[in-house]
């Protein structure tokens, strides 16, 4: 029985670690909610486009940027870094965020069934993303240690980490007014666990640690996490409109909503579920015979687990994250002040409003400054350089958190985003 | 301008590239852990090695040691020497035309030999033989192939006569014919009285030869063609046996033998109040015997103190009365001598406080101190003897000063782990709840592969304070010492290093010069937390 709880807890453990490190090195947001399709669908004048783009985009109302990086790329996280996490850390606390790329391709009706302001399209897409709700003694523990809990209970409930990573094949028409967008996924790779309670109690004189939780872990096939595994099938729906809209002070624009990743993946029967409620007492390796340590007298002493399902394998459907994006564009050829708000469904994600000032150079290039709070890193402030260039190229180039990077022992956020289209008209 | 935007769209890739692969291991950071270690509990049961406990009626305990001091055994008593019987048949003729069949030895009681065996002034008339082989070889000068059979008249198996043939292949040329065989004689009972039955230490070998009877024509044999027939009785040890084991006196000694009773302790004093020493000697020889015992002792090699056991049976004949034979299951019944020395009928409680590893001894062993009493019917079965052993009673009822036990306990950390070199430092906090009616100084020691000492655990302030006593000086609750344990990086390199771990314990009971009792519930637990500044790195 003692080496079942050994073992169980080992593989706990080694999972544990396993969520830590995807904690920080997976990231990810949505960087530009827009879909590409709309704008160049609205250039009368193309034929056919198409491109590749790439974002990552992460966020913490707590974990600092510079402390994530330190994270990402295997450094050292002095206590400096520790800190200023620290002393932004609330009693509950949110990280999260996504790595996409991907390739796309536009069409216009007109040049085969002549309908001038409708297009088709497909895009095909690597998709990540992560969600982190965690406790402020979890940190704490995670990164300071136990020590300073004596006496005291640490506790971690409410702890929940989902990461999903697949692949999206997307098709679909939209106009001037209207867009849908179909997609299947391939899921490649899925971890989700949820500690509904949690805590541990460190002794005062750190002579024994009772630790009680009661948790639901499910991962994909660990077996097969390489890039293009088949652990699991979904589709989903995107769906975007724009509609007409004048202020009552008069100021017309565009009404702008947009439903992106609406959508489940089915994983497959080899998704492993752990499912435990277990409490733990641990006071020290029993030794029966200090005299005699060779003689394999070191017994392990913590006990016990109480309605533990440890492990199955069966099916299992998660829903994706799926957000929806809701902005006014005012109408204005030099500028525009556009305001919107953006949700995140089966996240931590808090609502997120924003402001928007577009700047218009010509014709060619567009800068966009962009203020916002919410979401996952609280307060946000992106910049983004729109370029089009008289051979069709056109480049978008941008952050949605730019003070991540100037400032990043600081700020929470960070994120950039590249995409790079091709025009035929 | 194809160029440029191919450019672009390799700029585009590797950024995705980027994002995705530029971990480079995983990412540390210092953390400070309190956790519990180890927890351990300690009775008497686990200082005292090699020994019985015996809990007294008032829950006192009384420690009893039983050490054999010496073993007479049948192998002792009667040697069978490894015999070679040599037989060679010469004809007596200048030569002689032998038919096929023919017998070429002479007919009884030429063809039988008696060989007697001289045991030592010991007569026996009957063996069974516990093990023994006998080797046969045959040197054969005849130009014919010969049928030898060979018997022991006097050895059976179920009553059935030791009878074998086996053949010889006649000479070529001038090379002999030679065979060679092997009997295994384990289980034959080997009557030594002779032909006439009146003799002892006798046996009867009988040998006939024939030339081939299968043989194709006669074969001329001279006086320079003899047989010979070399019999080897080898390791021949009675499993039984009956006669006269005669009067030759067995002088043991000087001998030791290994005492590991207090094979733990290296220093200090032990003051106990009472030993007993049961000294017993058990006969299991069907004959009268006598033992003197001219010395017994203690060493205590460390020390180099010897002190010799003052007592009646030195020197004093101790007679011994002949087993009795059962003729069933246990074939015997032993006679037993017993005599009980206390601390006033000897300074036993002297050589017990010498904390001795050796126990010394001379003996004599006289076997027919009144002759042949038996009328040979003296008796001795393998696996009896003469056996002499101390069963040792000590109440543990004692006064320690500066009792130091000493271990070793062998320990292997991987110096190759990454994770002890990310210990930084740590405090270790011992907790140690004494329930016995003693102080304890402990201090462990960490040992290079030569068994030097390259550092010390734990500081000076290592003493775990006695249990609170009552008026009759018993323990009444457990009292706790807690002792702090730095651990910097040097001593933690020592000790990622140290083959070995030396733990020292150093005892001084309470009350002095009180004898303080040892109960059966006395008991010191141990548990171990330390405090870890440690790095911890994910991969």
């Amino acid at each position: 029985m003692e080496i079942l709880i050994i073992r169980s807890n080992y593989i706990e453990v080694k999972k544990i670690s396993l969520i830590l490190i995807l904690f920080f090195s997976c990231s990810a947001l949505f960087a530009q909610s827009n879909s590409p399709f709309f704008d160049l669908n609205a250039d009368t004048t193309i034929r056919w486009a198409g491109g590749v783009f790439a974002n990552y985009d992460v966020g913490s109302n707590a974990i600092t940027n510079s402390f994530i990086n330190k994270f990402y790329s295997g450094q050292f996280i002095d206590s400096t870094q520790k800190s200023r996490v620290r002393n932004k850390l609330n009693n509950n606390n949110r990280l999260g965020g996504d790595v996409n790329g991907g390739i796309f391709y536009l069409q216009k009706l007109d040049s085969s069934a002549h309908h001038k302001n409708v297009s088709w399209f497909v895009s095909a897409k690597s998709r990540q993303h992560l969600n982190m709700a965690f406790s402020r003694d979890l940190f704490n523990v995670a990164f300071y240690g136990n020590d300073g809990y004596k006496g005291q209970t640490a506790d971690f409930s409410g702890f929940n980490m989902s990461l999903v990573q697949y692949q999206q094949f997307q098709a679909g028409l939209c106009s001037d007014r209207f867009g849908v967008g179909l997609s299947v996924y391939n899921g490649q790779q899925f971890m989700m666990l949820q500690a509904k309670t949690a805590t541990m109690y460190t002794s005062t004189f750190g002579d024994y640690i009772d630790f009680k939780t009661s948790y639901n872990m499910i991962t994909s096939d660990q077996a097969h996490t390489n890039p293009g595994a088949m652990n699991g099938i979904g589709t989903g729906l995107d769906f975007y409109a724009r509609m007409p809209l004048q202020l009552e002070n008069g100021q017309k624009g565009d009404l702008f909503i947009q439903l992106a990743d609406f959508g489940f993946i089915h994983w497959n029967a080899q998704t492993n579920h752990y499912k435990n409620d277990t409490t733990f007492h641990f006071d020290g390796f029993v030794v029966k015979n200090a005299f005699q340590l060779a003689d394999s007298s070191v017994h392990y002493s913590a006990k016990n687990v109480i309605n533990a399902k440890p492990y199955q394998q069966t099916s299992y459907a998660s829903y994706l994250p799926a957000t929806l994006d809701i902005k006014f564009v005012p109408s204005g050829i030099k500028y525009q002040f556009v305001i919107g708000v953006r949700y995140r469904f089966v996240s931590d994600y808090n609502p997120y409003g924003y402001g928007q000032f577009r700047y218009h150079f010509g014709k060619r290039y567009t800068l966009i400054a962009e203020v916002g709070y919410g979401g996952y890193a609280n307060f946000q402030s992106g910049l983004t350089l729109q370029a089009k260039f008289n051979n069709g190229l056109s480049i978008h180039l941008g952050t949605n958190n730019i003070l991540g990077y100037l400032i990043p022992d600081y700020t929470c956020g960070q994120g950039a985003f590249i995409s790079l289209s091709k025009i035929f008209r | 301008m194809v160029r440029r935007t191919a450019l672009s769209y390799v700029l585009v890739l590797a950024l995705l590239l980027t994002i995705s692969s530029c971990r480079r291991g995983g990412p540390s950071w210092d953390t400070d852990i309190s956790s519990p270690i180890f927890k351990t509990s300690f009775g008497i049961d686990n200082l005292i090695t090699d020994s019985l406990l015996v809990k007294n009626p008032d829950s006192t305990l009384t420690l009893t040691y039983k050490s054999n001091l010496y073993n007479f055994s049948l192998d002792s008593l009667i040697k069978i020497p490894d015999t070679t019987i040599k037989n060679t048949y010469v004809l007596p003729l200048p030569s002689y035309l032998f038919n096929c069949g023919q017998a070429i030895t002479p007919a009884y009681p030429g063809n039988t030999t008696q060989t007697s065996y001289p045991l030592n002034g010991v007569g026996l008339k009957t063996s069974i033989l516990h093990s023994g082989m006998m080797g046969v070889d045959i040197i054969n000068k005849v130009r014919k192939k010969i049928k030898i059979q060979y018997q022991i008249p006097s050895a059976t198996l179920n009553g059935v006569p030791f009878n074998t043939e086996t053949w010889v292949d006649g000479r070529t040329g001038n090379v002999p014919g030679h065979t060679h065989v092997d009997y295994d004689l384990s289980g034959y009972t080997i009557d030594m009285t002779g032909p006439n039955h009146n003799s002892i230490n006798t046996v009867l070998t009988t040998i006939n030869a024939w030339i081939d009877p299968t043989c194709s024509d006669t074969v001329y044999v001279t006086n320079n063609d003899p047989l010979v027939i070399s019999t080897n009785f080898k390791q021949m040890v009675p499993e039984y046996a009956k006669g006269y084991f005669g009067q030759t006196v067995q002088n043991v000694g000087p001998s030791e033998n290994n005492f590991p009773l207090f094979s733990k302790i290296s220093s200090g004093s032990l003051l106990l109040q009472s030993v007993q020493l049961e000294f017993h000697v058990e006969n299991g020889i069907g004959a009268d015997a006598r033992v003197i015992i001219p010395d017994i002792y203690s060493r205590n090699s460390r020390t180099g103190s010897t002190i010799h056991l003052t007592a009646p049976i030195i020197n004093n004949p101790i007679n011994l009365n002949r087993a009795t034979e059962t003729f069933s299951i246990p074939p015997e019944v032993p006679s037993v001598y017993s005599v009980t020395l206390n601390n006033t009928n000897s300074n036993i409680r002297n050589l017990v406080q010498n904390l001795p590893d050796k126990i010394g001894y001379k003996m004599g062993i006289y076997p027919n101190p009144m002759g042949n009493v038996s009328g040979f019917n003296d008796f001795i079965y393998y696996g009896y003897g003469i056996k002499a052993g101390l069963d040792l009673t000590i109440p543990l009822s004692l006064v320690a000063n500066n009792l130091t036990l000493a271990d070793t306990v062998p320990v292997n950390f991987d110096q190759s782990a990454s994770n002890i070199e990310r210990l930084h430092h740590c405090l270790l906090t011992l907790y140690a709840s004494n329930g016995f009616p003693f102080t304890a100084n402990i201090q462990l020691y960490t040992l290079d592969k030569n068994n030097t000492v390259t550092d010390s655990l734990i500081g000076t302030s290592n003493l775990i304070d006695q249990a609170p006593l009552d008026a009759n000086l018993k323990a009444i609750d457990q009292r706790q010492t807690i002792l702090e344990i730095p651990v910097g990086a040097s001593k933690i390199n020592d000790l990622v290093h140290a083959k070995k771990i030396l733990i020292i314990a150093r005892f001084n009971t309470g009350a002095k010069p009180n004898y303080i009792k040892i109960y059966n519930d006395y008991r010191i637990d141990f548990r171990l937390s330390g405090d870890f500044n440690y790095t911890i790195k994910l991969h």
